[in-house]
C-alpha cells in the first residue's frame, strides 16, 4: 500500500513540474530546434549502493519521496525510468555509465548497462568500466573483461573515476586501461574534481586533471573526456577549470564535459556554470565540449540541468551553431554515433 | 424549541457567541423564525471546532484526516474559556511520525470568523534509510469563516524539531563519542473546506503544504480528506 502511495507522489511530482511534461525532442535555442545528447546518466540498483551514499542520494529527493528512497530511485534508475526522464527533458540519446566503485558510489555492472541499452538501442549507449581495487593481481582479467564489454557495439567508451575508485591519475600501473581505449578507439570519460560522495579520495592526484597529463601525452590515440571540468563540489567552486582548459588547449585528444557542477545543489545561483561555459568559449574550446548532466539523480533533474545549462550558455553568448556542437555535434563526431531524431 | 431558536438568533446577532450566558437569563421569547435553522444552534458544529480550534467547554471532537502524504488523528476537548487540550498523531506514508500534546485557544470567536492559536510539543520519529528522531514543537494559527453548512479554513504553522546525532569513532586508543544537534524547520500551510453534516459530524477536504526541512529541501504538496465527529454539543 505504501509503495502505491509513493508512486502517487512521484506522479504528483510530475504533475507539479518537478518532472515536467513531455516535450518534443530537442531544445529551442534562439528560435532554432537543437538535438540534445546527454552523455552522462547513471542506471543502477539501489541495493548496489553503499549505505552512506544511499543516505546522501536519498537526502536529495524531494519530500516525501525521500521517505522511501529505494522506490524513488529504482523508478528513475531503470531503463524505462531513464527514458521517461529523457523524454521529459527532450533528450534524444544518452550514455549510461557502468561503475565499479564498491567503497563509494557502488557498482553498476557492464552487464546491467548492456541490458539497459538493449531496451532502446537507437537511444541508449553505454560506457564500460572495470574494477581496480585489486588491480595488481587482477589486471589482466579485468582488462580482458573490459575488452569483452567494449566488443558490444552499444558500449562506446570507458568510464573511470579516480577519486571514487581510489587510484592516482598519474599511476603508470593503470595506463593499460588507456592503452585499451587507444587500441579500440573508445573514448575515456574521467571524473575530475572533488566529489560530494562519502568515502571519496580528495587529494590532488585523484582529483586534479593536471595529474592526467602524462597519460594524455603518452596515449595520443585515446580521447580523454574530463568530466565535471575539475569542479570542486566540496567548496562549490570552479576548482580545476583552468587546468582542464590548459590541457584541452595543448592536447587535441582532450575533451570537456560540464555535468553536475551547475546543479541547484552544487551551484545554487548558476553563476559558476555560466563562468565555466564563458571561459571555455573564450578559450576557443567550443568544439571540445560534450554535454552531460550526471542524472537522473532525482525526478526532473535531467530536464532541470539541461535548462540551467542552456541559461548559462545563453548568458555566455553561445550562438545556435555553437550550442548545437555542444549538445550533440561534438558527441556524434567523437563517439561516431549517428544522431537519433 | 422556541427558546432555543430565539436564543440562537440573539446569539448570532451578538458579537460574542456565549450561549450559556444568554440562556441563563430565563427570558421566554416568541418565535422569531419559522423553523429551526441548524446553523443557529447554541453550540458550534464539530467540524468548525476541529478545523478552527477553541471549542466551548465540554465539547469534544476527533478528526481523522487521510491523504497524500499525510495522515492525522486529532482530538480536542474544551475545558472552558475556549481553551482545549489537544492530542495529535501524524504520519507521512507510515515512515515519519509525530506525536504531540498541546493547547488550542480561540482568540477571536465571532459568528462568521474564528481565529485560534495552538502550541504543541511532541516527538518526531522518521524511519528508513534517512532516519531522524528528536523533540518537536509547533506554533499554529487556525482561521475559519463558517457559514451555514460550509467552513472554509486556513492553517498556518511553523514546526521545529531538534535532531541529535551521535558519532562514535573507535580507535586503538579507545572510543570517542561526540554529539551534534541539527534543527529541522517545517513551515506549514493548509487551505481547505469543511462541511457540516450535523452538529456531531462533518467532513473536510484540503490542500496541504509542509515544507519539511526548509529551506534546503524541496517538498511536494499534498491533499487530504477528513472525517470529524464529536459530542458535548
Amino acid at each position: 500500500m505504501l509503495w502505491k502511495l509513493h508512486l502517487v507522489g512521484i506522479a504528483i511530482a510530475g504533475v507539479l513540474g518537478l518532472s515536467g511534461c513531455d516535450s518534443p525532442r530537442g531544445i529551442d535555442y534562439d528560435g532554432k530546434r537543437l538535438l540534445v545528447v546527454d552523455m552522462h546518466l547513471h542506471p543502477g540498483d539501489w541495493d548496489g549502493i553503499p549505505d552512506d551514499t544511499r543516505k546522501f542520494i536519498g537526502g536529495r529527493f524531494p519530500f516525501p519521496l525521500n521517505l522511501n528512497p529505494k522506490t524513488t530511485a529504482e523508478g528513475i534508475l531503470s531503463a524505462e525510468g531513464i527514458l521517461s526522464e529523457m523524454d521529459k527533458a527532450g533528450v534524444s540519446q544518452s550514455v549510461l555509465f557502468a561503475v565499479y566503485s564498491p567503497r563509494t558510489v557502488g557498482i553498476t555492472t557492464n552487464e546491467r548497462v548492456l541490458s539497459d541499452t538493449a531496451k532502446a538501442p537507437d537511444r541508449l549507449f553505454g560506457l564500460a568500466s572495470l574494477r581496480v581495487d585489486n588491480f595488481r593481481a587482477d589486471k589482466d582479467s579485468e582488462l580482458n573483461r573490459l575488452r569483452a564489454a567494449l566488443s558490444n557495439p552499444s558500449m562506446i567508451g570507458i568510464k573511470l573515476a579516480h577519486a571514487h575508485q581510489h587510484f592516482r591519475m598519474d599511476d603508470p600501473s593503470f595506463f593499460g586501461i588507456y592503452q585499451v581505449a587507444s587500441d579500440l578507439k573508445k573514448p575515456l570519460y574521467l571524473h575530475t574534481g572533488s566529489s560530494p560522495f562519502p568515502g571519496t579520495a580528495s587529494e590532488a592526484p585523484y582529483t586534479d586533471p593536471s595529474y592526467l597529463e602524462s597519460a594524455v601525452k603518452a596515449y595520443p590515440g585515446a580521447v580523454f573526456i574530463l568530466g565535471h571540468l575539475g569542479y570542486n563540489f566540496t567548496e562549490q567552486q570552479n576548482g580545476a577549470l583552468e587546468a582542464c582548459i590548459r590541457l584541452a588547449k595543448i592536447y587535441l585528444n582532450v575533451y570537456l564535459e560540464p555535468s553536475a557542477l551547475g546543479s541547484k545543489g552544487s551551484d545554487p545561483t548558476g553563476e559558476n556554470l555560466k563562468i565555466a561555459m564563458q571561459r571555455l568559449r573564450e578559450a576557443g574550446l567550443v568544439d571540445r565540449i560534450i554535454y552531460g548532466s550526471d542524472g537522473p539523480q532525482s525526478p526532473g533533474f535531467v530536464k532541470d540541468y539541461l535548462t540551467r545549462t542552456v541559461t548559462a550558455m545563453r548568458a555566455a553568448g553561445y550562438t545556435d551553431n555553437e550550442a548545437q556542437a555542444v549538445f550533440s555535434g561534438n558527441f556524434a563526431r567523437v563517439f561516431n554515433v549517428a544522431p537519433a531524431k | 424549541m422556541q427558546v432555543i431558536s430565539a436564543f440562537a438568533l440573539a446569539a448570532l446577532l451578538s458579537p460574542q457567541v456565549d450561549g450559556a450566558q444568554s440562556a441563563a437569563n430565563g427570558t421566554v421569547l416568541q418565535p422569531m423564525v419559522p423553523a429551526l435553522d441548524p446553523s443557529l444552534l447554541p453550540t458550534d458544529p464539530v467540524v468548525l471546532d476541529q478545523l478552527a480550534g477553541g471549542p466551548a467547554k465540554g465539547a469534544w471532537g476527533v478528526s481523522v484526516q487521510g491523504g497524500y502524504p499525510w495522515f492525522t488523528l486529532r482530538a480536542l476537548v474544551g475545558v472552558g474559556a475556549r481553551l482545549a487540550p489537544l492530542f495529535e498523531l501524524e504520519t507521512a506514508l507510515g515512515r515519519r511520525f509525530t506525536t504531540s500534546l498541546g493547547l488550542s485557544l480561540a482568540w477571536v470567536n465571532r459568528p462568521y470568523f474564528r481565529l485560534s492559536g495552538e502550541v504543541l510539543l511532541g516527538w518526531l520519529l522518521q524511519e528508513g534509510e534517512i532516519s531522524r528522531r528528536g523533540p518537536s514543537g509547533e506554533l499554529r494559527l487556525r482561521m475559519a469563516i463558517p457559514t451555514r453548512r460550509v467552513v472554509p479554513y486556513l492553517v498556518l504553522g511553523t514546526r521545529h524539531a531538534l535532531l541529535p546525532s551521535r558519532t562514535r569513532i573507535e580507535r586503538e586508543s579507545g572510543t570517542d563519542t561526540s554529539w551534534s544537534v541539527r534543527h529541522e524547520w517545517t513551515p506549514w500551510g493548509t487551505l481547505g473546506i469543511g462541511i457540516r453534516i450535523s452538529q456531531q459530524l462533518g467532513i473536510d477536504m484540503a490542500a496541504d503544504y509542509g515544507w519539511v526541512d526548509a529551506p534546503s529541501s524541496v517538498a511536494i504538496p499534498g491533499a487530504h480528506l477528513g472525517l470529524h465527529f464529536g459530542g458535548g454539543r
